[in-house]
């Protein structure tokens, strides 16, 4: 689906390292740790492409199986942290 | 003599009405030498002679009045200064305030001097002026003019001092009336209001700071950008300025103060257009826009309001070649040795730009304290150097000064605290299990106990069964059950399996629940049996945990191997979305780790030998702390009966306890304390924690007085941040006259006050609130876009990639660094064109004693205008009312922001939540009653009520009831004048459209025209009504208020016929009934007093008398007597002399001279006048009045009152300086009322070559004031007036061919709005010649000849020139005062005219 767009550009998609996005000001230089992804446009026409290209909202580490899993066992150490497990919300 | 403006009388009534700021001021200027007394004496009496304000007295009592009198009304004192000046002014003021004008023998004077003598060389002289009477702009004006004289009058004796007044030019602006306080027409933004935050509470009225800023640094920076952008240094400096206030308002526009220069100081209000002006991309382009603010446009008159409301601003820019310190109208500064202003009422802030390299801030202690507005230097400081170490640079920089800037975002978000960042929620209780595993961990309702171990080993079933039902990492779970063990099992047991838990509220509508079920697609919902019928239908398998006990006790008791880390779910949390769909927040392990690690310490978790009670929905964030925060400190969770939480509550709060604390919504505490009324009660909880709402001064006053040893912290923080995000402790110093702050961040939380750039907002600037750090959620379930919307890089985190959540909410920093809440973003309102926040209403509802709770709405009535309405609690059974709501908001809130409707409810609706649902607040209209009204206190007031309530076709209306013309619109305030008007009380309709409420009204009635009573009118007519009831009261049209403010009314205008053939008379009676009927112009008698023309009976319309005689003196006599008839005759008289002349005459403002070739037209029509009909018959057909009068009249009132044409303004006070009229000639003027000479010129020269004749013959420059023809086809009084001002440098078809809309917006502009636009317009210097072409084209007068101006009647204006097409030829009537010239001025300006008009005339009579 095509977004109309209309106005001026005002914003731009930002994405950090987790892949997370957002908008950020046209123009402005994206705060560290953000970079810009595509062309600027309305504030709309952004969200439209972010609904559409961010489809698992988890940060990168849990998506690929980064997620420090907390060792419970912390104060007895007799418990095994295991990886943690993709998709299981489904 | 000049009498006192409208603007300033009505200025004089609303100060008196206005909040109770001190009146008095005190100014004083240090002399050298002497005082000169009688000097002093003179200057003082030639100061009052020029100024009506200095004769003017207010008198207050009974009848409160402003009384201008011939005498002065300036005292003049000697006295010798006692101590120091400062002392002197204190005293003169306290002295001053007592003399305010209440007793009826003493009434309140304008000025006093006082010329104080020192020890030593030199002497003060102070002035004490009214605050009400004066102002400071004017008073400076006053003040320079006197010293100016004063100083003329000793240079005799005097060089020395002669020498001073080099300099100084006489203020000659002072009398066109500016007012210091300038406002804001409706068409212009609100004006800028200065931080409230910046001024303490207990501020001095009379106090300024001033302060310097040096750019001399950066000078070369600006000159630089000034010359890039090819404008001039000052455009740059007054760049900066609104620049800096751009980042202090929200607003994206709005109007503040500039001052034009020049002797007259004049300043005039500005409108900005921040969005499209001051932030624009680059400097140059922001330096070049506001050089162009000042040309396009945009400048309005001082003095100018919108009609209902008008807004002071409060900010002045100027520009000063150079220091003019020792200018005393200038200064404002409080810091000049020899200089003291006591000034109650000046500008807020004034910013002086002098020349390239200072700016000189001076700020009134009510708008900004020391410390402020050295941080305001700053912020100049910032700005300026921004902009001049790069010229290139972006307007949407970070500006804030870097001490503020690392105050702000820094020093006080430094919350760094270890924690236990990588354990999940239900490892901290495991750990805990491990430490206390007999402590009790759940007291249920019944008193029955559950030890840590007993409810983990549960937990630990739980959560092995749900694993091998498929639950994993981050699988939703819901959770539906009731308060007891068992949610608590659920809860633990959901996370420990891996899942994240989704509470699901049996009290919830199932529509909720079943969106949230279907929005998580929770495969697993873990519930009780006796709520598996609330469970939406669905694929979700339910596990039982009464059912199934059976099973999960098969299960193993051990904790199960983790699968989650703290970057995993713990819960979705739903919130009401505003497209009315619940969002789901995904809230991280880690958030709330962070959080209650945090409030073991905060809450004072050890402090109690019991936890928490179980207070609040699981399916809200706000019950967290009273489950989980116990939950891993050791502490026990103490379970309430689900039925009656609230009044279990208050039964266990009575008792003896010794819980750590209780975490509750404001609305459940103020329920919880009407159950615990007597003081000193409750002494079971160490805290209370209040969060979820904004909480009232008055509830921690309360709970203080209930429960004195307890502490009580205000918490905020919104879902999608997790639970608790800032904390204010209300200590011991806590100041019930503030509203609460929401205080500053938790452990690891970072708050930022963010302008619409994201840029941190000063101290004091309201902006939007963001939050940061760890406690940020992951987002919305299955909203990416808005997740993305609302979760934004954090510029200021040291972790790069860090979001930030932008909350929505209005908020500010308190100068010591706590945080106040201002509401929603969301409940700001637009009512009238001004943006208000709801929040800051409701904050000072609050703080009335008598409101207990208070939410204010903004409602659409049935005409569809907003306004605003308060739903108000009282703390007693009767409560208060909007008599007494209203002032006490006024005190602290402009009018826009009083709301109009007040409704005292019970108890305010609250949502499951324990928040009050706004959308259960009731009509208020629905919701009023007769009962509730206030009641009309005397006949005025009735007869007012009784006429709004008829024109609003409503029952009744209150006489507080506010903004009554708002919402009757032009038509239904014209009914209002129009039916108060039967009742014999005359209303003027400006009067009307300003007072929006009865008692206002009234007020005004009362003390502006105190003549105006019930009865005086008794010009009730009866059988008006029956004679002509379609006949409707309509406004006055500009000619006519032009007209009758003419000597004699304007005195009368007619024709005289000869007829071609003999006129039958009965015909003619026919015929001029007929005219009556169809023309309503005929039938509407004008009435300068209320602003209309209404119906007279067809009877009194018209008259026709026969005379026999045909001879010149007949004539005469018939004219003689129609003039004498004035305005009360017949509106259209005709006089039958002999068959075949008749005389037509009328008021001229009824009908113009324009309407008679339409009305002899029509008469020659008729059967039986064919005598009549003109000559050639073609032109006749041209003449038909088609116009629909009412119509038409009703169109210029409404274009009046329309905002567009208030555009115009600029326009018409651009050279409206006065001009210099024709000298009076001292030796012998001939001592009549008018003399005249009347020419006939060859040929037609146009109006603009009339005019540029007479410009010349007068001197070289006139202000005019030019009478046109109307619109065609009507008959009426509806010409076109306007003033102009011509010079020799501009020819007078270029002057007239500026003019907006060829002139015919200035009659409405001046006469219909009745608002200060008018005002303003009134003040204006007056034309001192009247040019009229209004008469038509001789063709279309056939036999008849226009009757010339009566000699008697003396000229509209001093000079007046009349023309009139005749036949090929012009006719010119030149009509001067004769009590000011002599016939031989007249002469000899004639002919030079003529000379300068280059043509041959021909003098007739």
């Amino acid at each position: 689906m095509m977004h109309e767009q209309t106005g001026p550009a005002t914003h731009a998609v930002v994405v950090n390292e987790a892949e997370q996005y957002s908008v950020w000001p046209a123009g402005r230089r994206p705060p560290a740790g953000w970079r810009q992804v595509g062309a600027p446009g309305t504030r709309e026409h952004c969200l439209g492409v972010i609904s559409r290209s961010w489809t698992d909202m988890r940060p990168l580490s849990l998506r690929e199986g980064r997620g420090d899993v907390a060792s419970a066992g912390t104060g007895t150490g007799t418990e095994q942290a295991v990886r943690v497990e993709q998709g299981s919300a489904a | 003599m000049k009498p006192l403006s409208p603007a300033r009388t009505q200025r004089a009534f609303e100060a008196l009405a206005g909040e109770g700021r001190p009146h008095h001021n005190v100014s004083a200027v240090r002399l050298p030498g002497r005082p000169v007394l009688p000097a002093l004496e003179a200057s003082v009496a030639e100061l009052a002679a020029r100024h009506p304000e200095l004769r003017t007295t207010l008198h207050l009592g009974a009848e409160p009045a402003l009384v201008t009198a011939d005498e002065r009304a300036v005292e003049l004192v000697l006295a010798e200064l006692p101590d120091d000046i400062a002392a002197f002014a204190a005293r003169e003021r306290e002295r001053g305030q007592e003399q305010d004008g209440q007793r009826d023998d003493e009434p309140a004077r304008p000025l006093r001097i006082t010329a104080l003598t020192t020890a030593d060389a030199g002497w003060w002289l102070a002035s004490t002026w009214s605050g009400v009477l004066l102002d400071d702009e004017l008073h400076r004006g006053m003040i320079s003019e006197l010293l100016t004289r004063y100083r003329v009058l000793t240079a005799d004796a005097d060089p020395d001092q002669a020498g001073a007044t080099a300099g100084t030019a006489p203020l000659s602006g002072a009398d066109t009336a500016q007012d210091g306080l300038l406002a804001t027409v409706g068409s212009l933004p609100p004006a800028f209001a200065l931080l409230a935050a910046w001024a303490r509470r207990d501020h001095d009225a009379g106090l300024r700071h001033s302060t310097t800023v040096d750019l001399g640094d950066v000078a070369a920076g600006l000159r630089a950008l000034a010359a890039q952008a090819d404008v001039r240094l000052a455009s740059v400096l007054h760049a900066v300025h609104l620049r800096v206030l751009s980042t202090l308002t929200p607003e994206t526009s709005f109007t503040t103060g500039i001052d034009l220069g020049g002797s007259a100081g004049l300043a005039r209000a500005l409108a900005v257009d921040a969005e499209g002006h001051v932030t624009l991309p680059d400097w140059t382009a922001l330096v070049r826009a506001v050089d162009g603010l000042t040309a396009s446009g945009q400048v309005c008159p001082p003095g100018l309001a919108g009609s209902a409301e008008w807004t002071p601003v409060d900010v002045v820019f100027r520009h000063r070649a150079e220091d003019d310190a020792d200018d005393v109208a200038e200064g404002v500064a409080a810091d000049a040795a020899d200089r003291f202003d006591l000034v109650a009422d000046g500008f807020g802030l004034a910013v002086t730009a002098i020349g390239a390299t200072t700016l000189r801030l001076s700020a009134a202690d009510r708008a900004a304290d020391r410390a402020a507005l050295e941080r305001l230097a700053g912020l100049y400081r910032a700005v300026a150097a921004a902009m001049a170490h790069d010229p290139a640079g972006r307007a949407d920089a970070d500006l804030l000064p870097a001490p503020e800037r690392e105050l702000v975002v820094d020093t006080w978000n430094d919350t760094r605290a270890g924690y236990r960042d990588d354990l999940c929620v239900h490892q901290l209780f495991e750990q805990q299990v491990r430490r206390t595993p007999d402590h009790v961990a759940v007291v249920d309702a019944e008193g029955g106990t559950v030890s840590y171990r007993a409810l983990n080993e549960r937990a630990n079933q739980l959560a092995h069964h749900l694993r091998d039902l498929g639950v994993g990492t981050e699988t939703f779970v819901g959770i539906c059950v009731e308060h007891s063990v068992e949610m608590l099992v659920g809860l633990l047991g959901i996370l420990k399996a891996g899942g994240a838990y989704v509470p699901l509220d049996a009290e919830h509508p199932a529509d909720r629940l079943a969106c949230i079920v279907e929005d998580t697609a929770a495969p697993v919902v873990v519930t009780v049996s006796g709520l598996v019928d609330v469970l939406p239908p669905g694929e979700a398998l339910a596990v039982q945990l009464d059912r199934d006990a059976e099973l999960l006790a098969t299960r193993p008791t051990t904790d199960p191997i983790p699968l989650t880390g703290p970057h995993n779910l713990i819960y979705a949390m739903f919130t009401s979305g505003s497209t009315g769909r619940p969002k789901g927040v995904l809230v991280t392990h880690r958030g709330v780790v962070n959080y209650l690690d945090w409030a073991v310490e905060g809450y004072g978790l050890p402090v109690g030998s019991q936890g928490a009670p179980m207070l609040g929905s699981i399916a809200f964030d706000l019950s967290v702390p009273n489950f989980f925060l116990p939950l891993i400190g050791g502490k026990d969770v103490t379970l309430l009966p689900t039925d009656r939480a609230l009044d279990a509550l208050a039964e266990r709060l009575r008792e003896p306890g010794d819980f750590s604390l209780l975490k509750i919504t404001p609305a459940h505490l103020d329920v919880l304390r009407s159950q615990l009324p007597e003081p000193d009660s409750v002494h079971s909880v160490h805290t209370f924690v209040v969060g979820a709402d904004e909480v009232k001064p008055e509830t921690v006053m309360a709970w203080r007085r209930v429960a004195p040893g307890a502490r009580i912290i205000n918490e905020y923080g919104p879902t999608e941040t997790v639970v608790g995000c800032s904390v204010y402790e209300a200590g011991p110093d806590f100041d019930p006259s503030a509203p609460v702050p929401i205080g500053h961040p938790i452990a690891n939380t970072q708050m930022y006050v963010l302008d619409r750039f994201l840029n941190p907002a000063p101290i004091g600037a309201v902006g939007e609130l963001f939050i940061g750090g760890d406690g940020v959620t992951r987002g919305y379930l299955h909203r990416p876009g808005l997740t993305a919307e609302k979760f934004v890089p954090d510029p200021f985190h040291p972790v790069p990639g860090s979001r930030m959540y932008r909350t929505g909410d209005l908020a500010r920093f308190r100068p010591d660094g706590d945080i106040d809440f201002l509401g929603r973003i969301d409940h700001q309102v637009k009512v009238r064109g001004y943006r208000i926040e709801l929040g800051e209403i409701e904050a000072r509802l609050l703080l009335h004693p008598r409101v207990s709770e208070a939410v204010v709405a903004a409602r659409t009535d049935a005409h569809g205008d907003r306004y605003l309405a308060a739903y108000v609690v009282g703390t007693d059974e009767d409560g208060p009312g909007a008599a007494e709501l209203r002032p006490f908001l006024a005190e602290a809130l402009p009018g826009y922001m009083v709301p109009a409707e007040y409704v005292l409810l019970p108890a305010l609706p609250l949502s499951t939540a324990g928040k009050v649902d706004r959308r259960l607040l009731p009509d208020p209209a629905a919701d009023r009653s007769g009962a509730e009204l206030t009641a009309p206190g005397t006949p005025v007031e009735e007869t007012l009520a009784q006429a709004w309530a008829e024109a609003l076709g409503v029952p009744a209306v209150g006489v507080d009831q506010e903004g009554l013309p708002a919402r009757a619109g032009l038509a239904g305030t014209l009914r209002m004048v129009e039916l108060a008007r039967r009742s014999g009380l005359r209303v003027p309709l400006g009067a009307a459209f300003r007072h929006g409420s009865v008692a206002d009204l009234a007020a005004v009635l009362a003390a502006v025209l105190p003549s105006v009573g019930l009865g005086d009118l008794g010009a009730k007519r009866p059988g008006d009504e029956a004679d002509a009831p379609e006949a409707a009261a309509l406004p006055l049209t500009p000619a006519q208020h032009a007209v009758l403010a003419e000597p004699a009314a304007g005195g009368c205008t007619g024709v005289l016929v000869e007829a071609a053939a003999p006129l039958d008379p009965e015909a003619l009676a026919e015929a001029l009934r007929a005219l009556v009927t169809r023309h309503p112009a005929l039938r509407l008698r004008p009435d300068a007093e209320s602003g209309l023309q209404h119906p007279v009976a067809e009877r009194e319309a018209w008259s026709l008398t026969a005379v026999e005689v045909a001879a010149e003196e007949a004539v005469k006599a018939a004219r003689a007597e129609t003039e004498a008839r004035g305005t009360s005759g017949p509106l259209l008289q005709a006089v039958l002399l002999g068959r075949t002349r008749l005389l037509l005459t009328a008021p001229r403002h009824t009908v113009d001279e324009p309407s008679w070739p339409l009305l002899l037209a029509e008469l020659g029509l008729a059967e039986g006048l064919s005598g009549l009909a003109p000559a050639e018959r073609s032109s006749a057909e041209g003449s038909v009045a088609t116009g629909d009068y009412p119509g038409q009249v009703r169109a210029l009132a409404e274009r009046a009152c329309g905002e567009e044409i208030v555009g115009q303004l600029p326009s018409w006070l651009a050279d409206a300086g006065p001009v210099v009229p024709l000298p009076p000639d001292d030796a012998r003027p001939a001592g009549v009322p008018v003399l005249s000479r009347t020419l006939t010129l060859d040929g037609a020269p146009s109006d603009a070559e009339l005019l540029d004749a007479l410009t010349r013959a007068l001197g070289g420059a006139a202000r005019v004031e030019v009478t046109r023809p109307g619109p065609l086809g009507h008959v009426g009084c509806l010409t076109t007036r306007f003033p102009v001002t011509l010079t020799t440098t501009e020819s007078a078809a270029e002057t007239l061919g500026r003019l907006p809309e060829g002139g015919r917006d200035h009659g409405p502009l001046l006469h219909l709005r009745g608002d200060r636009v008018s005002a303003v317009l009134a003040a204006l210097p007056a034309p001192t010649v009247a040019f009229d072409a209004s008469a038509p084209a001789a063709s279309l007068w056939g036999a008849a000849e226009l009757l010339g101006p009566d000699t008697a009647r003396p000229p509209a204006r001093p000079v007046e020139l009349v023309r009139r097409p005749r036949a090929g030829r012009t006719e010119l009537i030149w009509r001067i005062d004769g009590t000011r010239w002599a016939a031989t001025t007249l002469d000899a300006l004639v002919d030079r005219f003529l000379a300068e008009l280059g043509v041959n005339a021909q003098p007739v009579r």
